[in-house]
């Protein structure tokens, strides 16, 4: 009679019998293991990786640039860009601080640059999808949850949300559903700004506000913080109201540092009881 | 070698793309391999997410969808051509 064996199985699972795909799954589980264990060994671990996607991205930008224009004329488009920004930060800060100017309230102002702390992104938009930037700088450099983020230009970025011993997150005013008082317009219209993800921003009026495009977005931190412009206004005949696209004045996806400061903000919360008054 | 050169460069989108590019990845990894959205996404959860945007770990929720979703259809696939 004739016997029939079975493949001996070994007790244990080994990689071999794993599909690719339940491999990846292990990987990723084994990496948020680490990263909810020892989160700073995770960071140490991953923002190596982080900084050659970063020299990736800037490789495939100016590659895929040159196919439309030369790569020369690409680089000079982004030096003006960011110079416009600059300019435009600049220029909507002086003017809130010359109305600001007065005997009472000039004690608030305070120099651009003074005390800040500036800081590394290691990762941010578009390769994280929360709109959310990762520093590397944490509580021993003296980060604190609640400090605001500033660009190099001087624009409000996002704030402080999560601090570990040798990195920092900063959550950006652009997040997807995140809700921030500010103010528009030269009346200084309050407002709600709503993150929309992917550093856009929008916020809902009444068509009577008169709000037009060019119009400054500002934030509260020591006074009035230009955010960013009105590139659009969507304006539906049906309804009372008008939808503001705000173009921000620094561009998250290009940040590469960043300056932190405590503006007296303590985190999200504060940003919504903004009152109409500016601060 | 279709099966890990897909799971491979999925993951290295991860880090090294725009997340859009690797939803893209992951949903055309998931014909071969259904497990490769899951992994995915909770990957680029992993490494992106901070529970202080008060927003769900959508990556990994919806990995673990597609991933239901092709594993379903892979066994019966399967079992059609048995």
């Amino acid at each position: 009679m004739k016997k029939t064996y079975l493949a001996r199985r070994n007790a244990l699972f080994t990689l071999t019998e794993l599909s690719w795909g339940a491999r990846g799954l292990l990987l990723a589980v084994a990496l948020l293991g680490v990263r909810l264990v020892t989160p700073d060994f995770f960071w140490h671990m991953t923002a190596p990786l982080f900084r050659v996607g970063d020299a990736v991205a800037g490789a495939n930008h100016t590659f895929l640039s040159s196919f439309g224009h030369a790569a020369g004329v690409a680089a000079e488009n982004d030096a003006l860009r960011k110079e416009n920004e600059s300019l435009v930060a600049m220029n909507a800060l002086l003017a809130q601080k010359v109305e600001q100017l007065s005997p009472d309230n000039a004690e608030g102002l305070r120099v651009k640059g003074q005390g800040d702390l500036r800081a590394d992104v290691v990762a941010r938009p578009p390769e994280s999808p929360y709109d959310v930037l990762t520093l590397a700088r944490g509580s021993r450099d003296g980060v604190a949850v609640g400090m605001e983020a500033f660009a190099p230009s001087g624009a409000p970025l996002g704030v402080v949300a999560q601090v570990s011993d040798d990195f920092s997150r900063v959550v950006l005013f652009s997040s997807p559903n995140r809700r921030t008082a500010g103010w528009v317009g030269r009346e200084s219209v309050p407002v709600t700004i709503i993150g929309a993800g992917g550093g856009a921003l929008h916020i809902s009026l009444s068509r009577a506000a008169n709000i037009v495009v060019g119009d400054v977005v500002y934030v509260p931190g020591p006074g009035m913080l230009p955010l960013g412009v009105v590139g659009r206004v969507d304006d539906d005949p049906s309804s009372p109201a008008v939808t503001l696209r705000v173009r921000p004045l620094s561009n998250p996806f290009s940040v590469g540092s960043v300056a932190l400061r405590a503006t007296g903000i303590r985190g999200s919360a504060d940003f919504l009881v903004a009152s109409s008054t500016p601060q | 070698m279709t099966r890990p050169a897909v799971t491979v460069v999925t993951f290295l989108s991860v880090v090294f793309l725009p997340w859009q590019v690797t939803v893209l990845c992951a949903l055309g990894a998931a014909v071969v391999e259904p497990f490769v959205p899951l992994a995915a996404g909770l990957l680029l959860d992993v490494l992106y997410y901070a529970p202080q945007t008060g927003l769900l770990p959508r990556f990994t929720i919806g990995g673990a969808l597609i991933s239901l979703v092709a594993s379903v259809v892979h066994s019966r696939v399967r079992a059609r051509s048995m």
